[in-house]
């Protein structure tokens, strides 16, 4: 029987077995830092990949919102343009179609027959009828003249449907004070630009008649004066007004949308071709030509 | 102005503006200025006249003046009308008229001379203008009056006024 180790000798043999258990114990837990420290740069890397995904989202967002503005102006724009284009088609069409009517009630209460009193085209009621030339023609058209008068100014003349077409417009301001005024027609350039190829025309008297509400409107509130310029905006008619030297005695808005209202009491010629003309005001950057537009 | 074979109240704007020559805008926004617009739109052929008077417009070539047939005495001839016209028609004692006015009348081979002389005269100040509901208003600026009455009297005309005159 062999003595007991020295107390020595145990002692040193519990200390490496101590030893030896905290080893493993520590590498385990080393070896289970490490992988939820892998986990969690794996889980990082991802949320910093998600981060950066969000954050060029937001960007986009942001982007889009400021773009929206220049949007939405934009598509008013597209959407005016296409309303004038339409207005301006109507006007045209009713236009041909009020000059047939009334030429066909003239005839009729002429007791004329259309082979009779000749192509009533080339007959313009400003003209008087070649009675110098005498013969039937002249007579014709002598007869035929205090009737197409007196259609032109009869209710009904044309069957269509009640429509609307309109004018836009806008006011400049600097400094809460108006400094220019554009209104824009229904109606094309050339209105102003070629007056001989519409004649008096629907279009033609339309323009005349705006062009005389401005000329009332600017005299009522104190800008009798304003330079009234014309100009093609988008091949159609547009009033430029200038009004910034002049002392405003009130609202210029109110007074031309009074003088539009009143071309609806006068203006037979709308009313026999079915047309009500209204006036619709928009932002100054809506009409505001391409050069002077803050997104341009 | 036209003569008026036509019945009452069967012209158009276009033909008041055709017998005034003038665009048709232009009898449109003198009439609505003095709230007197037909509201059917057709005219006497009074209103032709009384049209002429509201827009202040003035034919002040009437085609009578004796000028010489070729240049340059033509041309030096028209100035020296056009000074004198300006001080006939008081512009030299501070009336305004349409700037067209100075222009009216004369036939398209003089009026470029004429338009020449009425530019330099508005760039180098001896012409003042002004917007008004007629239009463009002009008068002579009361530093050169008595310069424009020695030139419509006779006095040698300056060069700027001649050169490059066709």
């Amino acid at each position: 029987m062999s003595a007991a180790p020295p107390g020595v000798v145990d002692g040193l043999g519990t200390i490496a077995e101590w030893r030896a258990a905290a080893e493993e114990a520590l590498a385990a837990e080393r070896a289970r830092l490490e992988d939820a420290l892998r986990e969690a740069r794996s889980r990082l890397e991802e949320a910093e990949q998600h981060v950066e995904r969000l954050e060029q989202a937001s960007h986009l967002a942001e982007a889009g919102l400021q773009q929206l503005d220049d949007e939405e102006t934009q598509r008013i724009r597209d959407a005016v343009s296409s309303g004038l284009m339409v207005d301006a088609a109507l006007l045209t069409t009713r236009s041909a179609a009020l000059r047939r009517a009334v030429h066909r009630r003239a005839l009729d209460a002429a007791g004329l027959s259309a082979v009779e009193a000749g192509p009533l085209d080339g007959l313009d009621m400003d003209r008087a009828p070649p009675a110098a030339s005498g013969g039937a023609g002249a007579d014709h058209a002598a007869r035929l003249l205090p009737h197409l008068l007196a259609a032109e100014r009869e209710p009904g003349v044309l069957d269509v449907p009640l429509a609307a077409i309109a004018a836009v417009a806008s006011v400049e301001l600097e400094d809460g004070l108006p400094t220019a005024m554009a209104v824009v027609l229904p109606v094309p350039w050339t209105v102003y630009a070629e007056p001989s190829r519409h004649g008096d025309d629907l279009c033609a008297r339309l323009a005349w008649r705006v062009v005389a509400a401005l000329g009332v409107a600017l005299r009522d509130v104190g800008a009798a004066d304003a330079p009234v310029r014309p100009v093609s905006e988008d091949g159609r008619l547009s009033f430029q007004v200038w009004l910034a030297d002049s002392e405003l005695l009130g609202s210029v808005k109110d007074a031309v949308t009074s003088g539009i209202d009143q071309i609806h009491e006068q203006a037979h010629e709308l009313r026999a071709a079915g047309l009500e003309l209204y006036i619709a005001w928009l932002d100054p950057e809506i009409l505001a030509p391409p050069e002077d537009r803050h997104d341009a | 102005m036209r003569e008026s074979t036509v019945p009452a109240a069967r012209l158009s704007l276009v033909s008041v503006a055709q017998a005034l020559d003038v665009h048709p805008f232009v009898v449109a926004r003198v009439l609505g200025h003095v709230g007197e617009l037909p509201p059917g739109l057709r005219f006497e052929p009074a209103d032709i006249e009384r049209t002429r008077v509201l827009a202040g417009l003035d034919t002040w070539w009437q085609g009578d003046e004796f000028l010489p047939p070729a240049a340059p005495l033509r041309e030096r001839a028209l100035i020296r009308l056009l000074m004198q016209k300006l001080v006939e028609r008081r512009l030299t004692d501070g009336q305004w008229t349409l700037a067209e006015n100075l222009c009216r009348g004369l036939s398209s081979r003089d009026r470029p001379t004429v338009r020449r002389a009425v530019n330099v005269m508005v760039q180098s100040g001896v012409l003042r203008s002004r917007a008004s509901w007629r239009g463009l208003e002009a008068t002579v600026a009361p530093g050169a009056r008595a310069r424009v009455e020695e030139l419509a009297a006779g006095g040698a005309l300056p060069p700027d006024l001649l050169e490059g005159a066709p």
